[in-house]
């Protein structure tokens, strides 16, 4: 990325100045969630849509996402430990870096992890498609979560300390003792592994 | 040399195609063996070694600049329930930035919640 008052030349995924004036300087990340329309519009009625007057139906990188190859620079740091096209949600907090796959979260549903010291909750849509990240500590008080199907069939999050549900992908707290508390959204990064690791060698990868 | 004959050789192919019918990805650094120096003490981690590598000269993707907003019912009307979109929640605002859009710029300036923010694709 290269923005037009400065002259800086940033890196989108270490989120920092890498040429120019601002070499060095580092963008807060914020927090997102990388979901489909449905899923989106479901979770926040009174959404708005980005708009510029084109309306594109078709991403021009489907193709992409599908096949097997890096691009074309190719990958730097090929690490074996995965396909270089899976998808993982990427978590750095406090120089500490995690790559969790969304094939594992799919079937773990929720993991309470730390990373640089920071107790995070990570929480795989049934889907497989997408994930989110909170802060697990609420008012001081640390929390474990678990996963519970509803009659539904669909996905609930209780924690254990308190007995409060909590709506997985937007961390708000539904029924119980924390009703009306959000969870802090974590930064992520929705990626391929072999990005991933070019950028971030020494991550960490999270196993069942 | 060869990096800056292949860099020449992306640069002409990019000036034959739009970017945006090429199915590939950009990456414009790259670790390399060399250290990668800064002027002042601001790194908050290890230094990163890395190579600059420019692929697409600068604004060869014209980024979103001063986009609008519609709202969630007329925004049906383009995407579908499946349409891959991401989605960013600021004091009580959320907004849905369609991938099949942003693929095309690459990068969104605009305001949420009040707050200037670069949504990056």
């Amino acid at each position: 990325m290269h923005d037009h008052q400065a002259e800086t030349l940033w890196s989108q995924f270490l989120s920092l100045g890498v040429d120019g004036p601002l070499t060095g300087t580092r963008l807060d990340l914020v927090a997102a969630l990388q979901t489909d329309w449905g899923t989106w519009r479901d979770l926040h009625p009174d959404t708005t849509a980005l708009f510029t007057g084109s309306t594109p139906s078709r991403d021009n990188y489907a193709g992409y996402y599908n096949r097997g190859s890096a691009g074309i620079l190719g990958e730097f740091n090929s690490d074996k430990q995965l396909g270089r096209k899976e998808l993982v949600l990427g978590v750095t907090e406090n120089g500490d870096t995690k790559a969790f796959p969304l094939v594992l979260l799919q079937i773990d549903g929720v993991v309470n992890d730390v990373v640089g010291g920071l107790s995070i909750v990570v929480i795989g849509d049934p889907s497989g498609k997408t994930a989110a990240a909170f802060e697990r500590t609420v008012n001081g008080r640390g929390l474990t979560f678990t996963t519970k199907v509803t009659s539904e069939g669909g996905q609930e999050l209780v924690d254990n300390q308190t007995g409060t549900t909590w709506e997985p992908l937007t961390g708000i707290g539904i029924s119980g003792e924390l009703a009306g508390t959000v969870l802090k959204r974590l930064p992520t990064t929705y990626t391929f592994w072999f990005a991933w690791t070019d950028f971030y060698p020494e991550t960490k990868l999270y196993r069942s | 040399m060869w990096s800056m004959v292949a860099g020449l050789v992306l640069v002409l192919l990019l000036a034959l195609f739009r970017p945006d019918s090429l199915n590939g990805v950009f990456n414009f650094f790259r670790p390399k063996e060399t250290l990668f120096v800064t002027p002042e003490d601001r790194f908050q981690q290890p230094p990163l070694e890395l190579e600059i590598v420019t692929v697409i000269p600068r604004d060869g993707i014209s980024a979103i600049l001063n986009p609008g907003q519609i709202s969630a019912e007329q925004a049906d009307d383009w995407l579908a329930p499946s349409s891959q979109v991401l989605g960013v929640s600021i004091s009580g605002e959320h907004r849905a930035y369609s991938l099949a859009l942003l693929s095309r710029h690459e990068i969104a300036n605009d305001v949420l919640g009040g707050q200037p923010i670069a949504v990056t694709w």
